[in-house]
């Protein structure tokens, strides 16, 4: 006779998969012992087979279960030795990201872009050797002009129509070339390489500018006001930041400005906000009327403002670097501190960079 | 331009405080650069008398003095050789710090004898730039115990002003006083002088270039005393660094600043019997007052006496007929001389004098007779003398010009309203001649000759609104006009670019445009017209042709520091000629060493051709270009690639994209780059414009059938380019080959020496079916049997 508390206790004792499944066949399989009890049903009566049977099926029933059950117990221990097992040392370091920097002149250029652009103006570029007229003559700038003294142009080959040229020294050219070939009105920014012959601790020969011009039938003062203190505002991104807009002459505007933003000095560090002491940060003013008709626009009907500012400045500013000269230096210590990552995308989904109207 | 406050008070009548005053100056477009009062810095300096003086016992050079401070008697130790009994001194007692050096005074022991304070010089005191021999000498009216700063009346304000270019009349502490008094800061005084009369007339003949010098005057006086000018005119010239030297030159210096009319007094004794403009001879040396000798030509025009050059026209007077304290003839010059022609010599010459500076600014054209008289005022009052007529060559050239204002223009300009009786109040209070034109909204405006900057309207709407007070201008948004992009797509795809190369491993640099001759050599940069005709420094002297040229240059800079790698990339133009489209826009890359970081699980290999390859290729197809069009070329490469190790990047026959590969040895070397350096250059100019792509991006066709590949396996004569047979491999069925891959290059053991084995995969995507092993098996055939159509080219497995 089967005693099922025996078969079952020798179910519970197997520790291994394989001994249980020698276990099941020892039970049920073809020959198993259960096999063989339930056809030696066949000898008997239909009374005692039917309570025989009833028997055997329930022990039958038991001992699938526990067969199961152990199963799925087994197979959870194997699990968690061979977890146990394939552990791995995660504590080897791991470089992060291959990825390089981009250069802060690239990155203040593109935020000024990106803060003008929203305010409707287009980017606009011009070559860096230039027509001397254009960069002087056009802007209202003479050639005795004392103006022209100020800036120590470098001085390049004429060319081969017999015009003088230099290097730039000021983006302005470019309002020269877009406003003799484009249609009214023009709204354009313009950031690029500028050249002057100075060198010293708070000039280079060469650096970079960006520049402003917007001409329309009625753009007044009031707009180029409202223009340039929403664009420091967004670019320093100080909320309640100190504005002044103060007299100043330069020879392509009238009347002109320069513009200072408030700032606070203590101990060697400078901050940009309110404070007691005044940066000066761009110059501005109305084109004057007289670069308009170089252009052949009739300064009657239209007039606008234009803007000029130093990117290597703001960008010193804005991101506290204190020597000029490291910007041209490709220092790799350098760029790997001052650089930017190429996801701090400048415009409205950057925080730092705020944007227009917010 | 500097002024104290007392001289801007000697013209304006205020009570309005000094900081009021800088506030306003600089809110009028007067920008204050600095201000200083010396007195705040003289505190615990007092007038106290040397009683006695005595040789120091172990020192040779010092005295030991007794010196009297109004209350008591100190000992006090001092160098100064002229420190006498008797002798009224500037006494700075324990406390006080001395100016100059901000040393600050202590009772001590010098050389073992006590002292009680320190006996100061002039410039120690910071009241001169000059070295002073001695101690300062007071006059006889110091009163000892009195504060230093009230004995020598400095308690006067120091005001520099950045004066902008066009105002030549604020180049005068009465131009000055004008604006402020216009701002509503006080009003200016008048200036009374009594008219000179002359007695005699002056032989002296002028003959004069009108178109140099439109108004002469000269005026001979006999018979002076030039002694040492009175101590106001001295204080207030000490206190804008001039030196005193002499009343008759301290008074020509004095009316520059005080009124801008600068004038030139020459030593009559030493002085020819003409004065005319003429031609410098070659080569002709002129020594100026200010001890330098200019050697001047054709070009230049000087004032003669007939015999020798005796001024530069507006700019300076001759060392040999300056005045000194023994003058006792003088013949004073007071003229106006076109501003471009003393423009253009000072350049030429590099002299900088105040004469010049306002003179090519342009002076008041109409006011020469009232400078002459306000100069004779004062060398008549001061020295006496027998004054002559005066005698004119020529006439002002200030002709009046009426300009027309009305309101419209200034609210058109300004964007706010301003009454129309405050803009007249503004201009009137210039100095301007307003009346209300004939329609009701109009001004007539005649401007003064010392306002040559003025000459349009716009110009005065520039002066009413500085004064009027740009803070008064109210903000207003820009009107909505634009509503398209900024940018363009080729100027975003470089914005982008800019943004994707770092993702790559690239730091970025921006380096000088300008290259040093030798490197401009090594680039081939040869035209002329690309090379800078007044270069700052020999590093900087010609326009680079390549980005490249400097990128170099910080390799060897980094490397010099120690880095093992070296991954950077630049944008922007290079110089093939002046115009515009020879100026391109470049992108390069540069890698030295390994492309990532040290570190256990990145791959350890150096950077090589096939790096930068995959560089410029995704450069490329960023920027919007299909990588298939392009075709890789050898002939034309440029001098700084190595020959056999670099290529071209070909769009169609004529259309070079740029460069990639090993830089040429001679190049390395001279950059001193120990190891080879891998490059690319792409002129983003010569790329084809992308159009504007729809936003809609089309549905997606997906095939339902799986995809799968093979690998296929030859051996190629290891002079073979691979290129061609993994193209030739790809056109085996377009409709299905999706990709065929160069997944393995091996050379080595069971390889003959002389071969490659290499390893194509073909991966397939049925698009409409299920293949059949037939049609599978043709493929495979067909793809072997363009591989294997080159000689050399042998199927494997």
């Amino acid at each position: 006779m089967i005693n099922l508390e025996d078969l079952l206790s020798s179910i519970e004792t197997i520790t291994c998969l394989t001994a249980l499944e020698e276990k099941r066949v020892e039970l049920l399989g073809k020959n198993g012992v259960i096999t063989q009890q339930l056809k030696s049903l066949a000898t008997l009566s239909i009374e005692e087979k039917k309570i025989k049977g009833q028997e055997i099926n329930v022990i039958k029933t038991q001992i699938t279960q526990k067969l199961a059950e152990k199963k799925d117990t087994l197979e959870e221990l194997a699990l968690k030795e061979k977890l146990a097992s394939e552990k791995i040392d995660l504590t080897r370091p791991v470089q992060t990201s291959n990825h390089g920097k981009i250069h802060p002149l690239t990155q203040t250029i593109q935020e000024v872009i990106a803060i003008f652009g929203q305010m409707g103006f287009k980017l606009e570029t011009g070559p860096e050797i230039e027509r001397d007229d254009y960069n002087f003559d056009y802007l209202n700038i003479p050639p005795h002009h004392p103006a022209r003294q100020d800036q120590d142009t470098f001085y390049m080959p004429e060319n081969s129509n017999g015009e003088k040229m230099v290097l730039r020294t000021q983006t302005s050219p470019v309002q020269i070339r877009t406003m003799l070939t484009q249609e009214l009105p023009i709204q354009i920014i313009v950031p690029g390489r500028t050249f002057r012959s100075d060198s010293d601790q708070t000039h280079t020969p060469m650096f970079h500018q960006v520049e402003g011009l917007y001409i329309g039938e009625n753009i007044h003062m009031g707009h180029l006001k409202g223009c340039l203190e929403d664009f420091l505002k967004s670019f320093f991104n100080v909320e309640n930041l100190p504005i002044r807009f103060r007299p100043s002459y330069f020879p392509f505007t009238e009347p002109s400005a320069e513009v200072d933003i408030g700032c606070h000095r203590s101990e060697g560090t400078l901050t940009i906000g309110e404070g007691q002491d005044w940066l000066e940060i761009l110059g501005c003013g109305m084109v004057h009327p007289q670069v308009l008709i170089n252009c052949g626009v009739d300064p009657d009907k239209y007039q606008g403002f234009a803007f000029g500012m130093g990117i290597e400045r703001i960008a010193m500013l804005k991101y506290g670097i204190s020597d000029l000269r490291t910007f041209y230096e490709g220092d790799e210590e350098w760029i790997n501190h001052y650089g930017f990552e190429f996801y701090q995308m400048p415009g409205i989904l950057n925080r730092l960079h705020g944007g227009i109207g917010r | 331009m500097k002024l104290t406050l007392s001289w801007l008070k000697n013209h304006l009548d205020t009570n309005h405080s000094l900081d009021d005053i800088l506030q306003a100056l600089t809110a009028i477009g007067l920008e204050v650069e600095s201000y200083a009062n010396p007195a705040d810095k003289l505190n615990n300096f007092i007038v106290a008398q040397i009683t006695e003086a005595s040789p120091h016992p172990d020192a040779d050079k010092l005295q030991v003095c007794s010196v009297f401070d109004g209350k008591q008697i100190r000992q006090i130790v001092c160098g100064a050789a002229n420190a006498h009994k008797d002798l009224l001194v500037g006494l700075a007692v324990p406390g006080a710090v001395v100016p100059s050096n901000g040393m600050k005074i202590q009772t001590g022991k010098i050389r073992g004898v006590e002292s009680h304070g320190m006996l100061c010089s002039e410039d120690e005191l910071g009241l001169s730039k000059n070295k002073s021999q001695g101690i300062l000498e007071l006059d006889k009216t110091a009163v000892p115990g009195t504060p230093l700063v009230d004995h020598l009346n400095i308690n006067d304000p120091i005001i520099d002003l950045a004066i902008t270019p066009n105002r030549a009349d604020c180049f005068s502490v009465r131009g000055i006083a004008r604006d402020l008094a216009a701002k509503g800061l006080g009003t200016l005084k008048p200036i009374n002088i009594p008219e000179i009369e002359g007695t005699f007339d002056s032989a002296m003949k002028i003959d004069i270039d009108h178109s140099i010098c439109p108004h002469y005057l000269g005026r001979e006086i006999t018979g002076i005393t030039n002694k040492e000018s009175p101590e106001e005119i001295k204080r207030l010239l000490k206190a804008i660094d001039i030196e005193p030297k002499s009343a008759v030159v301290d008074f020509t210096n004095f009316i520059t600043h005080d009124i801008g009319r600068p004038s030139h007094a020459y030593d009559g004794e030493k002085l020819g019997n003409t004065i005319s403009t003429r031609p410098a001879k070659t080569e002709e040396t002129f020594q100026a007052l200010n001890s330098s000798d200019y050697k001047l030509d054709k070009n230049d025009t000087v004032l003669s006496d007939g015999d020798k050059a005796v001024a530069l026209p507006g700019i300076i007077g001759s060392e040999s007929t300056g005045c000194s304290k023994q003058t006792k003839d003088i013949f004073l010059e007071v003229a106006y001389f076109n501003p471009i022609d003393v423009a253009t010599m000072g350049q030429r010459h590099h002299i900088h004098t105040d004469s010049r500076v306002r003179m090519e600014r342009g002076i008041d054209a109409a006011g020469c007779a009232f400078g002459m008289n306000y100069l004779c005022y004062l060398i008549q009052k001061h020295c006496g003398g027998k004054f002559s007529h005066v005698i004119s060559s020529g006439s002002s050239p200030y002709i009046p010009k009426e300009i027309i204002l009305t309101k419209d223009n200034i609210t058109k300009r300004l964007g706010i309203e301003i009454d129309l009786d405050a803009c007249r109040s503004i201009l009137e209070k210039l100095g301007m001649k307003v009346d209300r034109a004939n329609e009701e909204n109009n001004l007539s405006v005649i401007v003064p000759s010392w306002r040559p900057d003025i000459s349009i309207k716009e110009d005065l709407i520039e002066e009413i609104a500085r004064i009027y007070g740009y803070e008064h201008i109210q903000n207003q948004p820009l009107p909505s006009t634009n509503q398209s992009a900024c940018l363009t797509i080729k100027q975003q795809k470089r914005i982008q670019l800019s943004r994707f190369l770092p993702t790559l491993g690239f730091n970025e640099t921006i380096s000088w445009s300008m290259i040093p001759e030798p490197v401009a050599k090594l680039f081939d940069q040869a035209d002329p017209a690309l090379k800078i005709k007044n270069p700052i420094s020999q590093d900087l002297e010609w326009m680079r042709p390549s980005l490249l040229c400097q990128m170099l240059k910080s390799v060897e800079n980094n490397i010099n520091k120690g880095l093992p790698r070296f991954n950077i990339f630049e944008t922007g133009h290079v110089y093939y000629g002046q115009e515009p489209k020879d100026q391109p826009f470049h992108v390069a890359g540069l890698r030295y060493g390994s492309p990532s970081t040290l570190n256990w699980y990145n791959p350890k290999i150096s950077a090589d051709i096939y790096s930068v390859k995959k560089d410029v290729f995704s450069c490329l197809e960023m920027l919007g270009l299909n990588p298939e069009k392009v075709q890789l070329s050898t002939t034309n490469l440029p001098a700084w690639h190595h020959p056999g190790r670099s290529a071209s990047l070909m769009l169609g026959p004529k259309t070079c994209l740029g460069y990639f590969g090993e830089i040429h040895p001679n190049i390395q070397k001279h950059f001193k780059i120990p190891n080879p350096i891998y490059t690319f250059e792409v002129n983003c100019d010569a790329l084809p414009d992308s159009k504007e792509k729809t936003t809609n991006k089309g549905p997606l066709n997906q095939s339902k059938f799986q995809s799968f590949h093979r690998d296929l396996s030859f051996l190629v004569d290891k002079n073979i380019e691979l290129g061609p047979i993994v193209s030739r491999m790809s056109k085996a069925n377009p409709k299905v080959v999706k990709e065929v891959i160069l997944s393995d290059v091996y050379r080595g053991k069971g390889i003959p020496e002389d071969k490659l084995s290499i390893t194509i995969r073909l991966v397939i995507q049925p698009t409409n079916a299920t293949m059949t092993d037939e049609e599978i098996r043709t493929l495979y055939d067909k793809a072997i049997s363009l591989a294997t159509s080159q000689p050399g080219v042998e199927f494997r497995l």
